[in-house]
C-alpha cells in the first residue's frame, strides 16, 4: 500500500473549515455534494474531480487551471454550458465525463483552496437561481481511503494521465524475470512501474563492474565492492518504489523451476540459459504466457551492427520452441559478446511493449508473435515464430 | 558451361551481409550461404542462428535453414545468433 498523507495540509484544512466534503483516493482529491444546474434545469449535486501530487503529506494540483467534473453536464443561468467533454478516469471504473477550464484573470489560482472554491463557486451560482434552498456548505470534512497498490508512494503518474482503467489490467499479475543481465534489468525497470501484484527476479550471478554499464541507474561502487547477487541487488534498488518484488539468488534449471510457481507471465532474460528449452517447455505445458529476448550484435565495417528480437509464445499459440539452448555455453564460435545499454534496453522495451499489448494496456494492429531490429537498417519487422 | 548458365553467371549482385559487401552472381541464396559468407568456415547451430534480409523482392522476412530467397542488387542480410540478454 503506497504511503498517504495521515493529515490534511493547509489548504484542505481551509476547505474543511469552508464546509467542503473531500476524498483524497487514487491519486484525486474528490470534492463531493457540490450543488449545480443540470441540462434538466432542476439543481443536482456532483463532485469535482481533481489529479494531485502526493509527497509526504503536502498535496500539490497536478495540471493547470482546469478541474474535472463528475455529474451531468453543468449549465450556466442561461442553460449554456460549464464544461467540455473530457473524460479523466479517476478510480476503479469511475470517470468524470466533463473538464473545466475557467481561468482567473491573474492566469493562474492561488493555490488548491482559491482553485476549488472558485469552481464550486461557478457550478453553485446557477444551480442558486432554480433552487434557492441550495445553502452554503458547513459540514466540512475530510477523508483518505488508502490504496492497496503494492507501491511505496502513490502512482500520481497514472492519475494525471486519467488512466486509472487501464493500469488496473496489471492488478493481480505475478511477473516472473528470469536473469536480471543487461536486458532483464531494464524490463524490471519498467515492470516496476505498474500494478503487477508480485515480481520474482531469478538470478544467480554476482552484479560486476561491467554489469553497472548496462544497468538502469547508477551502482554505487561501494556496492561493486561488496560484489552482491544481481537479483538481490535490484530487488533491493526497485524495492524504493514497488513493495512485491522477491529476489531468488539462483540460476533458472530444471531442478527449481517451482520458483516460477504462480506467475502469470515470464521474461526469459538469462542469455546462455542450459535450461531454457526445458523452462519454456515447463510454462507451455502450464499454460504460461512468456517472452524471450535475445540479441548480438558485433563489430561491423564503420561500426556495431547486429540485431534485438523479442519473441512471445502466447497460450492459444503452437509456435515451435527451441530444442537446444540457443548456442551451447563456452561454445559461441562467433565469440563475441558485445551488449550496450541502449541494445540491451531497446530490446527490453519491446518486449515490455509486446507484454502490455498482451494485456491489452495497448492498442494493436500486428499481433505478430516476433519483433525483430536491426541496427544497420534501422528497421523494425514484425514477424512470426516459424 | 549452357548458353543460359553463362548468362546467369554474367548478373553479379552486390548483397550487404553483416555490414560488409559481398559479391553474388546466382539467382538464389540459401541460409547456408549467407551464413557461410558472414561466419566463413565457422561451425554454427542452425536452429540457433538467425538470418534476416531487407531490400529484396516482397516484404523484409527471416530465411529459415534449408530454405533460399530470390537475391536482388542492394539486399541487406543479418546473421546473428541473438542468444544475448
Amino acid at each position: 500500500m503506497s504511503n498517504l498523507p495521515t493529515g490534511p495540509d493547509s489548504s484542505i484544512a481551509r476547505l474543511v473549515a469552508d464546509g467542503y466534503d473531500l476524498v483524497l483516493r487514487s491519486g484525486h482529491l474528490i470534492i463531493r455534494r457540490l450543488p449545480y444546474l443540470a441540462p434538466s434545469g432542476l439543481r443536482r449535486d456532483g463532485q469535482l474531480v481533481l489529479p494531485v501530487t502526493i509527497l509526504e503529506d503536502v498535496l500539490t494540483d497536478a495540471t493547470d487551471h482546469r478541474i474535472w467534473f463528475d455529474g451531468e453536464e453543468p449549465r450556466d443561468e442561461n442553460g449554456g454550458p460549464l464544461a467540455t467533454p473530457d473524460p479523466h478516469d479517476f478510480g476503479v471504473g469511475e470517470r468524470a465525463e466533463f473538464m473545466m477550464s475557467f481561468k482567473p484573470p491573474s492566469g493562474a489560482y492561488a493555490g488548491l483552496h482559491d482553485k476549488i472554491r472558485q469552481y464550486a463557486h461557478i457550478l453553485r451560482n446557477p444551480a442558486w437561481q432554480v433552487d434557492p434552498t441550495v445553502a452554503d456548505i458547513t459540514d466540512g470534512s475530510y477523508q483518505v481511503v488508502p490504496d492497496d497498490l503494492p507501491l511505496v508512494y502513490p502512482d500520481t503518474n497514472t492519475t494525471r494521465a486519467g488512466l486509472i482503467t487501464l493500469n488496473n489490467l496489471f492488478r493481480g499479475h505475478t511477473i516472473a524475470i528470469v536473469g536480471v543481465g543487461g536486458t532483464g534489468s531494464y524490463i524490471l525497470d519498467q515492470v516496476a512501474k505498474t500494478w503487477v501484484d508480485r515480481i520474482i527476479l531469478i538470478d544467480g550471478d554476482t552484479l560486476e563492474t561491467h554489469n553497472a554499464y548496462r544497468a538502469p541507474g547508477a551502482v554505487a561502487i561501494e556496492v561493486l565492492a561488496a560484489q552482491p547477487n544481481k537479483a538481490e541487488y535490484f530487488a533491493a534498488e526497485y524495492g524504493r518504489m514497488h513493495i512485491g518484488i522477491t529476489a531468488h539468488p539462483v540460476a533458472l534449471t530444471e531442478e527449481n523451476l517451482h520458483l516460477l510457481e504462480g506467475a502469470t507471465f515470464v521474461f526469459l532474460a538469462a542469455a546462455d540459459a542450459e535450461a531454457r528449452p526445458a523452462i519454456m517447455r515447463w510454462l507451455r505445458d502450464r499454460g504460461v504466457p512468456f517472452i524471450d529476448v535475445g540479441m548480438s550484435f558485433r563489430e561491423g565495417e564503420h561500426g556495431l551492427t547486429g540485431i534485438a528480437k523479442v519473441s512471445a509464445y502466447l497460450p492459444g499459440e503452437d509456435s515451435p520452441l527451441p530444442t537446444a539452448p540457443a548456442v551451447p555455453p563456452g561454445e559461441d564460435d562467433y565469440s563475441s559478446n558485445i551488449q550496450l545499454a541502449e541494445l540491451n534496453a531497446l530490446n527490453a522495451i519491446f518486449a515490455v511493449i509486446r507484454w502490455k499489448r498482451y494485456l491489452g494496456f495497448h492498442a494493436t494492429h500486428a499481433p505478430s508473435n516476433l519483433t525483430i531490429y536491426k541496427l544497420f537498417s534501422n528497421e523494425i519487422r514484425n514477424g512470426d515464430l516459424e | 558451361m549452357t548458353v543460359e548458365a553463362l548468362g546467369e553467371k554474367t548478373k553479379t549482385a552486390t548483397i550487404i551481409v553483416n555490414t560488409r559487401a559481398q559479391h553474388w552472381s546466382e539467382k538464389k541464396i540459401t541460409f547456408e550461404q549467407v551464413v557461410e559468407l558472414a561466419f566463413p568456415g565457422q561451425p554454427y547451430d542452425p536452429a540457433g542462428t538467425t538470418v534476416e534480409y531487407s531490400r529484396g523482392h516482397g516484404s523484409d522476412h527471416a530465411l529459415r535453414p534449408g530454405k533460399n530467397v530470390e537475391v536482388k542488387d542492394g539486399m541487406v542480410f543479418d546473421v546473428e545468433p541473438a542468444n544475448r540478454s
